[in-house]
């Protein structure tokens, strides 16, 4: 590893001259040594910290604290990134919305966040906000797709300047570095002082307890956020305030479509299962349904699930509904049903290109052995990956299925049907799902499918509201799916979980 | 050390403790290490499988996953697919595929049926050998060194450790302990990237308050898995008791635990001293005749930000008490730092012996206020014992 950081407070420190003052970047804080008495107005972000005989303060108060302290100090040792002139090597022409989000952004001197649905070009927002910054950066992605597509990306645009990646396997901190929140996360403490700018691609991931320190222990004063689902299950999505800074822009997908979206249209299909499978799947159900009785559980509440799984752990017979539940759900989900269904689906569209989505790994390798259709998997290694969406964007393959991999942001062009095999009804998840396949296409109508085992836990996944199977029903299915893009207007489709 | 969902936990009012293996527990590790020795040269899946089927309805189901998470830690799994390349194949498979213009089962079955003679399979077979690089069909190749006894042990470890994942900070309390014990428990600390307080003295022992840098502004589980890392430093201590504060479900729970606890460290206890020149000095020092007795039982100097541990006391029968630390063999750097700490300490009564092979002179250690010592070769305990009675 490149550029070790010497964490001197765990270090012995050597000839250090109390007269002295320095700030200085320790593991996640600014250290403010030398000073017998902390200078006036500087008690708002800085604390004594007994431990080491000096000032401690949380390193993202950098930029307050930098103005207000820089008179007082004989030296800074705290900020080790550059400035960087970065030239862009790729012919920018960027569409209204995204000049105005980077106008906003700008605005708010360089902190806050762009929610922009996907397909909508936050990539080259991002790009733009790097120019404009000209520091070095750390480019946060949630997934090894994303980063390999900033990557590319960021060579074609700046070829002159290193880029490394951290995380999948990596560690090079490069002036440019991409890094997964996984990874960055863990190196933070280390790396915190080495950019100006971060940059964080679907910022909604940030706010949990674990990400989150990225931006607390990082000192860079330009912060920017791209997503197109803020909002979190758990409310932490205010969070991003303190953490990156405010919305500064925001668009819906209504707002855009025509221009830049494609039209689109939302299809489900029903199938039923099997007689064999039907039997199997209400012998499990029975199973389950006897030992929650028995037990007076509930699963309607998050409450009721966690005394189910506590309960379960605990005897033979919880076991078995444990494992019950479970048989169901695999059924509901990987019933040869919908490989028929999803079969007659690539009957329809012979030639077109296909994005298939399923839940889990299992199913996702199933329809590749029964299809010949090559199979993304959080499995399938970079290399490999790569040359899969290679040829498909080149027209090579005409299909691809996946098993969640695409859910955020990986470019996937052309893509003309969508099917989701087993899907969750979480809204963010829809939306992006939808999203992947949005992209900007010449006049093309784009068509989701969503197969959906008839009668079985899924179905109600999938639509909270009962209704009748009468003709006005995927009309108002079709409603319920757009209702996701506009909180407001979404009434009885709140995200699972 | 486990995940979270491997983890037990009992609580008592605001205490909570580790759930350790019950005695008739202890089989399962007999049996998940002969399962997976029966699986030598066998796939992950079917070594999955086999230790599907051995938990069965057990309700002991999370305890047969925590050896077995804990074993194939130090297990080797290794890609053996022969003369087939699976991702060649794939592509092969795929863009053929792709070229008949639509998919479909039937179709599907012809491309097989064009490719399978090629590498003179069956289609079925060649329908499976599409993913045999997958992780579930590697090959169990290097079984891991585990006794039944030693995976018990790393898993009662591995439960105090989990408890430690939520640890908001620890305090620890040692006392009477030998210097290089000392040492090492601050090296780990440090090793770690935890921060840590030392208050008290020798006679009524030392508190270490151990947390992070940033634990300053908000109290915060981020450090906990470090502490996790460094509990089994911990055990190598002799007399040591720790209080952990935990935060869990928003709730303030204690967790505490000391040298009695039945929990075994990791490693092989390191040597008693730090080096040869130390042992020989100590050695000879007992066959003096002199009321100053030695003691590996010191001091521990706080710098802040690091520590000073000198290698031995020496204790009068009138009380006066004095202490030692030698200067052996050192890297120029460590030397650098251990003249810096000598000066910060600045302990009167401790006596500095520096070797001659060292290049440092009486220069250097001016602002330090004891006695130094210059010897060549070994250390002569008369030599200190000298020095001793012209102490203040």
């Amino acid at each position: 590893m490149k550029n070790i950081t010497k964490d001197t407070a765990g270090l012995y420190r050597t000839g250090r001259d109390d007269a002295e003052r320095q700030l200085r970047f320790d593991r996640g804080t600014l250290l403010l040594e030398g000073v017998a008495e902390l200078p006036a107005g500087l008690e708002t972000w800085f604390c004594y910290d007994p431990r080491v005989d000096a000032y401690r303060a949380p390193a993202h108060r950098y930029g307050e604290i930098i103005g207000p302290l820089k008179g007082e100090l004989a030296r800074n040792q705290a900020p080790r990134y550059q400035r960087r002139e970065l030239v862009c090597a790729l012919e920018m022409i960027p569409y209204p919305h995204q000049q105005e989000a980077l106008a906003a952004w700008r605005a708010a001197k360089g902190r806050g966040v762009v929610v922009l649905p996907t397909g909508a070009g936050k990539t080259l927002v991002g790009l733009l906000a790097l120019c404009w910054a000209r520091r070095d950066a750390l480019i946060m992605v949630p997934t090894l797709d994303l980063m390999q597509q900033w990557y590319a990306l960021l060579r074609t645009a700046f070829p002159d300047q290193e880029t490394g990646l951290i995380g999948g396997g990596y560690h090079e901190p490069q002036p440019l570095t991409i890094a997964t929140y996984d990874s960055a996360a863990r190196h933070i403490e280390r790396l915190g002082d080495r950019f100006g700018l971060l940059l964080f691609d679907e910022a909604h991931h940030l706010p949990s307890e674990f990400y989150r320190v990225i931006a607390e222990f990082s000192l860079a004063p330009y912060r920017l956020g791209l997503t197109a689902t803020p909002e979190r299950s758990d409310g932490k999505d205010t969070d991003l305030l303190d953490l990156i800074g405010p919305i500064v822009y925001r668009k819906r997908p209504e707002q855009l479509a025509g221009d830049v979206l494609a039209d689109f249209q939302v299809r489900p299909v029903h199938v039923d299962l099997s007689p064999a499978e039907r039997v199997a799947y209400q012998q499990a159900l029975d199973e389950r349904n006897a030992f929650l009785q028995a037990n007076h559980l509930a699963l309607n509440t998050l409450e009721g699930w966690n005394r189910f799984v506590m309960l379960s752990a605990r005897s033979v017979d919880g076991r078995r509904a444990m494992r019950a539940h479970r048989d169901a759900r695999r059924i509901a989900h990987a019933t040869p049903a919908k490989l028929r269904a999803l079969g007659m689906i690539l009957a329809n569209h012979p030639g077109a290109k296909t994005v298939i989505f399923t839940e889990d790994n299992a199913t996702a390798y199933e329809v590749s052995q029964r299809f010949l259709i090559p199979c993304l998997t959080h499995q399938t290694l970079i290399k490999e990956r790569q040359d899969i969406l290679d040829r498909f964007k080149s027209g090579v393959y005409a299909a691809i299925v996946t098993s969640n991999v695409l859910n955020e942001g990986v470019d996937v062009p052309d893509a003309s049907v969508g099917v989701i095999l087993s899907g969750s009804a979480s809204a963010r998840e829809f939306v992006q799902r939808l999203g992947r396949i949005l992209r900007r296409g010449d006049g093309k109508k784009a068509v989701l499918y969503e197969v959906i085992a008839r009668e079985t836990r899924e179905e109600r996944v999938a639509d909270r509201r009962r209704m009748p199977p009468d003709p006005g029903r995927k009309v108002e299915r079709i409603e319920a799916t757009l209702a996701l893009f506009d909180p407001e207007r979404s009434t009885g489709l709140k995200p699972g979980r | 050390m486990l995940p979270s969902d491997l983890l037990f936990s009992h609580k008592r009012g605001a205490q909570v403790y580790p759930r350790f293996l019950r005695r008739e527990q202890h089989a399962w590790a007999e049996r998940v290490l002969n399962l997976i020795r029966e699986h030598q040269h066998r796939t992950r899946g079917e070594l999955h499988a086999a230790l599907r089927a051995l938990e069965g309805d057990s309700p002991d189901y999370r305890i047969v996953r925590g050896f077995a998470h804990l074993a194939l830690n130090a297990a080797e799994f290794t890609l053996a697919t022969g003369e087939l390349e699976p991702e060649a194949l794939r592509r092969e498979v795929f863009t053929l595929a792709a070229e008949r213009g639509g998919y479909g089962e039937t179709q599907a079955r012809e491309v097989l049926e064009t490719v399978a003679p090629r590498y003179r399979l069956e289609t079925a077979t060649l329908r499976e050998a599409l993913y045999a690089d997958l992780p579930e069909n590697h090959l169990l190749t290097a079984l891991p060194d585990f006794t039944p006894d030693r995976l018990v042990d790393r898993y009662n470890l591995a439960q105090a450790q989990g408890l430690l994942y939520s640890a908001l900070y620890l305090r620890l309390i040692a006392h009477r302990n030998v210097p290089g014990e000392y040492r090492r428990l601050f090296q780990h600390l440090k090793f770690h990237g935890l921060m840590y307080a030392v208050e008290g003295n020798l006679d009524d022992g030392y508190q270490i308050y151990v947390d992070g840098p940033a634990s300053l502004f908000k109290q915060t589980r981020k450090y906990g898995l470090q502490m996790a890392m460094f509990l089994p430093a911990l055990l190598r201590v002799s007399r040591w008791e720790m209080e952990a504060m935990l935060q869990r479900d928003g709730q303030a729970l204690s967790y505490r635990l000391d040298s009695q606890s039945p929990l075994k460290p990791l490693t092989a206890a390191p040597p008693a001293y730090d080096s040869l020149l130390e042992e020989s000095f100590a050695r000879r020092w007992e066959k003096l005749e002199t009321p100053w007795a030695l003691e590996r039982e010191v001091e521990i100097v706080d710098l802040k930000g690091t520590v000073f541990v000198p290698d031995f006391a020496l204790r009068h029968s009138d009380g006066r008490v004095a202490h030692v630390e030698i200067m052996g063999f050192w890297h120029p750097d460590y030397l650098r730092r251990k003249l810096d700490k000598l000066r910060r300490a600045a302990m009167p009564n401790l006596i500095v012996a520096v070797s001659e092979r060292l290049n440092v002179g009486a220069d250097d250690f001016r602002d330090v206020p004891g006695p130094v010592l210059f010897f060549k070769g070994k250390l002569e305990p008369r030599a200190v014992l000298d020095t001793l009675e012209h102490l203040p």
